[in-house]
């Protein structure tokens, strides 16, 4: 099914939005009294200066074929799916520290394969216990690195 | 001479083996790259000596362009982008029976083009690399601007979206302490964040996460394998490759000049060697009905393209394509100077990284001859359990570069950016260029001026710096000709009708 699909609009609006705000804390950088013409501000003026004008004129141009055309829409089914990945992985970097990296990561790996639509109950259990305890044990002795 | 004995450790050669295998895995499935392996897997080199981290990247690089051809071959649906042309000859070749035949002749066209690129790269890596050691800092800028020029190339649907992203890159890469000043910038106040963005933290989550989003569309299903293939091994004559000696010396120097030139690839050497190939046969109207030549023109051409690739990266500093970027944050990151420096100071890597791309090749030969029926099957792990792997890998390997969470937020702030961004059909390699070369840009370009006392005419009083400038704007601007003089030839052709 198609539709009319604003989303393309949304997202150049919010990278224009983005251009704007970046050159604004910019010009908000303070500037040491003994610096000459040249300073840490120079480079970032030209170079958001340059994302503005690029965003503004896709943002125009983005709005009038968002008008004009039919563009294919993700279904709510995937856009849901997408979202609880998201959420999924931000809850994840929030406990990764609390919970360890073993006991946080195969609640990941449970919960992404289910998102992911598999529904092997063994392969899902059996990926989810095996692989973050193998990782652990590969970081600890093979690469002497420390995971929480 | 001893030294390269010395590199020729068990550890350096198991990573070597296992680089090849995990890049022909990655480049074998449809959806997943090159680059996209060498970027899941960068983290994990953090604790690597540095020649064994480039003999697992260059493993999986290698591996990855020529592991696109198994499925092109088996189920007419290329890995890669590099292996587009090998779904002509291999596919048919293929359904008459000879499936291992076309991957036999796939496996060693892509180790004649490896290697012979890679001995054009020991022959001319160490002289432009002398040549660069003139480079002052305006000349530096020069280079880093004609880096950034290949933005136009690689932006395919809008240039425009193209200048914006890496423009983005430019300024992600500017969070953290001014490189001159030492004063932070857009860090909020954040400790974390003014130690600035880690570049492989970013690198997985624009090329990791936001595939594994991607993946996530269209009911989950994703790509899998579900036909019974089992290659059943044959004779090979390996007379073929001296009866089409031109084709094959043709090829390799088709992909080795391809690679050397920034914003091409091998998806572009192997359509143009297939063409020579077409061009150049004593029998065209053979080719694309499963003749030996046409996967030996695309194969060896987009091997080629590996040692091409890394002429400019290693003696300028400067990335060609995304995966060599990637490649330059893995220098980067083992705290190696890029540029002419790495061969004054650290000649030892560079003369790991001549070998260990031979090493790759080598098992890459082998791989693609002996471990064929293994690949197959990894090919039928569904999505739904390799895709949470490569997650799980992602986040981890964001972690681990320096045991931050705020890398892992890092990784995924960008990569949920990246995803919504290619949405809206933003090109997320020119963010990357703009991350790899933003620093370097920044302060040659301050220095430059401090130096001229705020006079701009510092970049053009010099000659090298004029002629790279002059290359960058041709390089930009390349696109756009192609295009204008393609649609006068079309006005001619319909004017004349």
């Amino acid at each position: 099914m198609t539709k009319r699909s604003p989303a393309r609009f949304v997202i150049t609006l919010g990278a224009f939005a983005l251009s704007v705000a970046w050159a604004i804390l910019t010009s908000q950088l303070k500037v040491s009294s003994g610096s000459s013409g040249v300073n840490l501000k120079t480079f970032p003026t030209i170079i958001t200066g340059i994302m503005i004008v690029c965003s503004g004129i896709v943002c125009v141009k983005d709005f009038l074929e968002a008008r004009r055309s039919e563009s294919s829409a993700l279904s709510v089914k995937d856009i849901a799916r997408v979202v609880a990945l998201i959420l999924l992985m931000a809850a994840y970097t929030l406990c990764l520290e609390a919970l360890g990296f073993v006991i946080s990561t195969a609640v990941l790996m449970v919960a992404a394969m289910f998102i992911y639509g598999n529904k092997n109950k063994l392969v899902i259990f059996a990926v989810s216990i095996l692989l973050p305890v193998a990782l652990k044990l590969l970081f600890q002795y093979g690469l002497k690195i420390l995971l929480p | 001479m001893e030294y390269i004995f010395s590199i020729f450790t068990i550890t350096n050669i198991c990573m070597s083996f296992l680089g090849t295998v995990i890049g022909i895995i990655f480049g074998a499935l449809p959806g997943l790259t090159a680059t996209m392996g060498v970027a899941v897997f960068l983290p994990f080199t953090f604790g690597m000596e540095s020649v064994t981290a480039f003999a697992f990247l260059l493993g999986i690089y290698c591996g990855g362009v020529f592991g696109g051809s198994i499925t092109a071959i088996l189920i007419k649906t290329p890995g890669t982008a590099a292996s587009a042309a090998t779904v002509l000859d291999g596919y048919p070749m293929a359904q008459n029976g000879h499936g291992y035949r076309a991957l036999s002749i796939a496996a060693i066209a892509s180790f004649i083009g490896g290697i012979f690129s890679c001995l054009i790269l020991i022959l001319f890596a160490p002289v432009l690399a002398k040549f660069a050691l003139e480079f002052g800092a305006p000349e530096y800028f020069a280079v880093g601007i004609f880096g950034m020029s290949i933005v136009s190339s690689i932006s395919s649907k809008s240039v425009l979206k193209g200048i914006f992203m890496a423009c983005l890159g430019l300024m992600v890469g500017m969070i953290g302490m001014d490189p001159i000043d030492g004063t932070a910038r857009f860090t909020f106040g954040s400790v974390d964040a003014s130690a600035g963005v880690n570049l492989v933290a970013a690198l997985v989550g624009l090329f990791g996460l936001s595939e594994v989003l991607t993946k996530l569309e269209g009911g989950a299903a994703g790509f899998r394998v579900d036909q019974n293939i089992h290659v059943k091994r044959e004779k090979l004559d390996l007379s073929l490759y001296l009866k089409n000696w031109w084709c094959v010396l043709r090829s390799a120097v088709i992909g080795t000049i391809v690679g050397i030139i920034p914003a091409t690839g091998p998806g572009i050497a192997s359509w143009l060697s297939y063409n020579e190939a077409r061009r150049g046969s004593k029998h065209p109207e053979k080719l694309g009905t499963g003749v030996d030549e046409g996967i030996i023109a695309s194969e060896t051409a987009n091997n080629a393209v590996t040692g091409g690739a890394l002429i400019p990266l290693l003696t300028l500093g400067i990335p060609g394509d995304p995966v060599t970027a990637v490649l330059m944050g893995a220098l980067l990151m083992q705290g190696l100077p890029t540029g002419a420096a790495l061969f004054t100071q650290n000649a030892d890597v560079a003369t790991g990284i001549y070998v260990m791309l031979f090493i790759a090749n080598i098992f890459m030969l082998l791989c693609g001859l002996l471990l064929i029926n293994v690949f197959v099957k990894v090919l039928k792990v569904p999505t739904s359990v390799l895709m949470p792997c490569v997650m799980v890998f992602t986040l981890l390997g964001s972690y681990c570069i320096r045991g931050n969470v705020f890398d892992v937020k890092v990784a995924l702030v960008l990569g949920v950016a990246a995803y919504l961004l290619e949405k809206a059909e933003y090109p997320i390699p020119p963010m990357l260029l703009g991350l790899v070369l933003g620093s370097m840009i920044e302060s040659n370009f301050r220095r430059s001026l401090l130096l001229s006392k705020g006079s701009c005419m510092i970049f053009f009083t010099r000659p090298i710096c004029v002629v790279l400038l002059a290359i960058a704007v041709f390089t930009f601007l390349f696109p756009f000709i192609r295009k204008w003089i393609a649609s006068a030839k079309k006005r001619r052709a319909s004017e004349t009708k």
